[in-house]
């Protein structure tokens, strides 16, 4: 009896959630929005890199082996944005911020490695701005 | 004093053996995305792995005999063939995963890039398992693991909303907007994380290592019983930091170096040793036990004599067959692929295999024949069936989910 109450109250409280506000739907979008996302993640990975580094003692070796991590995925979304079509409106605007963020990671980099803590501060509205941009698209 | 070390040690080998790199992988992708909404997958795969192990552990400590060589015996060599094929394809890709980030680890703490380091691991570990003690590696693996706890104690110090963690805890469904095929997709991938074939597998033949008597059953217990919930405590730490730390931003989280982050932001160089260390021994301990997992299914399957303990030179096939395995992975993951990646496939077909490797313990602990008085009661086989059933639905599930979300895309 207990169990058959447990069951159908697990039951109930899964299908209210499931059915509430989450989507049936297996696709994530198209490939200029996967692109987009992949963008604003690494923005938001750089964001993070970025707080940990302006840390008293900072783990430079390990933000420096993530920001190659970070490197790695821009150069993915940027074969991303080159692949879409040519008239997509999309691949400008996407080719125009990854190249803001590759670059905007060069200098992350830059900053984490040599400990340099106003550039640092001085990146943060920066990354702010390329996550947004990523955001909005 | 001797009695509770022996206890201890057992514990943190239990500990060592439940936190691989598929449960930091799985840990820190869905605490990043989910929160803490998947955390009944969680709860029921450390329920489903403690039970079965106990069972696993109580077959070989009441019929002195290992799991595969019952499992042929009892279900016939056809059957078992295709459980063995089944459980080397798994375990030699799980080995892979394990190497790969061990190698990941290694690189950041060096950032050197990973695929440097992947021959001189092998080499390693080949010679850690040619040379030391079964018990040494257990603990010293399973003890660097613990520190892996740096996790959950950065959730303090990263001052979390505690009532919206609360809340996703106890809310079992994906958060508005997140299509629910990827939800259940990374559900079957936390449970296979958390219900690893291989982990049964070596438990059980470390049983008949160890000699394990049926007069030990209550301390082989209390092992499982505490063991696998403090390794998945220390799972769930990882998901934790990730849901305080990362989930907010809204980030993918695809990188080992990604998973770190909870803990560089808390505590600095320190934590992330800390964490490196942990996650060196979680995937260190885990990469032996897998070969040694490797060795035990062949050995115990064409009736080698295997075993760790034995000296090379009498159970020669087994010491090759673990030198083999140990070169497939490292030759594999050498050629440059994913780590992260391969963990994920790895957890993905650990899951079509799971029936495989648990159907057989349950049937066999029912079995009067080998198990006598100690065969399963109704509340070991009320567990284990229902755990069966959850097993079954995500080895089902698991590829149309994987092709129909793109690998949780």
């Amino acid at each position: 009896m207990v169990w058959r109450l447990l069951l159908t109250a697990g039951l109930a409280l899964a299908l209210t959630g499931l059915s509430g506000c989450s989507s049936w739907s297996a696709s994530a979008g198209s490939e200029a929005q996967r692109t987009a996302d992949a963008i604003g993640s690494e923005a938001q990975v750089m964001s993070l890199v970025n707080r940990a580094a302006q840390r008293r003692d900072p783990p430079t070796i390990t933000l420096s082996a993530i920001m190659s991590d970070v490197d790695s995925a821009l150069g993915d979304a940027e074969d991303a944005a080159v692949g879409l079509a040519t008239d997509d409106p999309a691949r400008p605007v996407l080719l125009e911020l990854v190249s803001d963020s590759m670059d905007t990671a060069a200098d992350l980099r830059e900053a984490v490695e040599s400990g340099d803590r106003a550039a640092l501060r001085d990146l943060e509205p920066v990354i702010a701005e390329l996550a947004s941009e990523a955001e909005a698209l | 004093m001797k009695k509770l070390l022996t206890l201890a040690l057992a514990i943190l080998s239990a500990v060592g053996g439940f936190v691989d790199i598929g449960d930091v992988v799985a840990g820190g992708t869905i605490g990043a995305r989910y929160g803490l909404a998947l955390l009944w997958v969680l709860i029921l795969g450390v329920i489903g792995v403690a039970c079965y192990a106990e069972m696993a552990g109580r077959v070989v400590a009441v019929s002195g005999r290992p799991l595969f060589d019952l499992v042929r015996e009892r279900l016939g060599p056809t059957a078992a063939l295709w459980n063995l094929l089944a459980t080397m394809f798994v375990t030699l890709l799980t080995l892979g995963a394990q190497i790969g980030g061990i190698a990941l680890v290694i690189e950041l703490a060096s950032d050197i890039p990973h695929v440097v380091w992947v021959i001189p691991i092998g080499l390693v570990v080949w010679f850690v398992l040619w040379r030391v003690k079964f018990q040494t590696i257990e603990s010293v693996f399973g003890f660097a693991g613990l520190t892996i706890l740096v996790f959950a104690l950065s959730i303090w110090w990263l001052d979390p909303n505690w009532s919206e963690l609360f809340a996703q805890a106890t809310r079992p469904a994906p958060p508005a907007g997140e299509p629910v095929p990827t939800y259940f997709y990374h559900a079957v991938a936390l449970f296979a994380s958390a219900m690893t074939p291989y982990t049964v597998l070596f438990f059980s033949s470390g049983g008949v290592e160890e000699g394990w008597k049926p007069s030990q059953l209550r301390q082989q217990r209390l092992n499982v019983m505490l063991g696998f919930p403090l390794g998945g405590v220390l799972s769930l730490g990882i998901m934790a930091a990730a849901a305080v730390a990362l989930e907010p931003t809204g980030m993918d989280v695809s990188t080992l170096g990604q998973i770190m982050l909870p803990v560089a932001l808390a505590f600095g160089v320190v934590g992330v040793a800390a964490a490196l260390l942990g996650f060196l021994g979680a995937t260190l301990g885990a990469t032996f036990e897998a070969a040694l997992s490797c060795g035990y299914a062949l050995g115990q399957y064409f009736g080698w004599t295997w075993g760790k303990r034995v000296a090379p030179e009498r159970a020669a096939r087994f010491h090759v067959s673990l030198m083999v395995s140990l070169a497939i992975a490292v030759l594999f993951i050498q050629t440059g692929v994913d780590p992260i990646l391969v963990t994920e496939y790895s957890l993905l077909f650990s899951a079509v295999a799971l029936p495989l490797t648990y159907l057989p313990v349950l049937v066999v602990a029912n079995d009067r024949t080998y198990m006598g008085e100690h065969v399963n009661g109704r509340f070991g086989n009320f567990v284990g069936v229902s755990m069966l059933v959850v097993v079954v639905v995500a080895a089902v599930t698991a590829i149309p989910l994987m092709i129909g979300t793109g690998m949780g895309a």
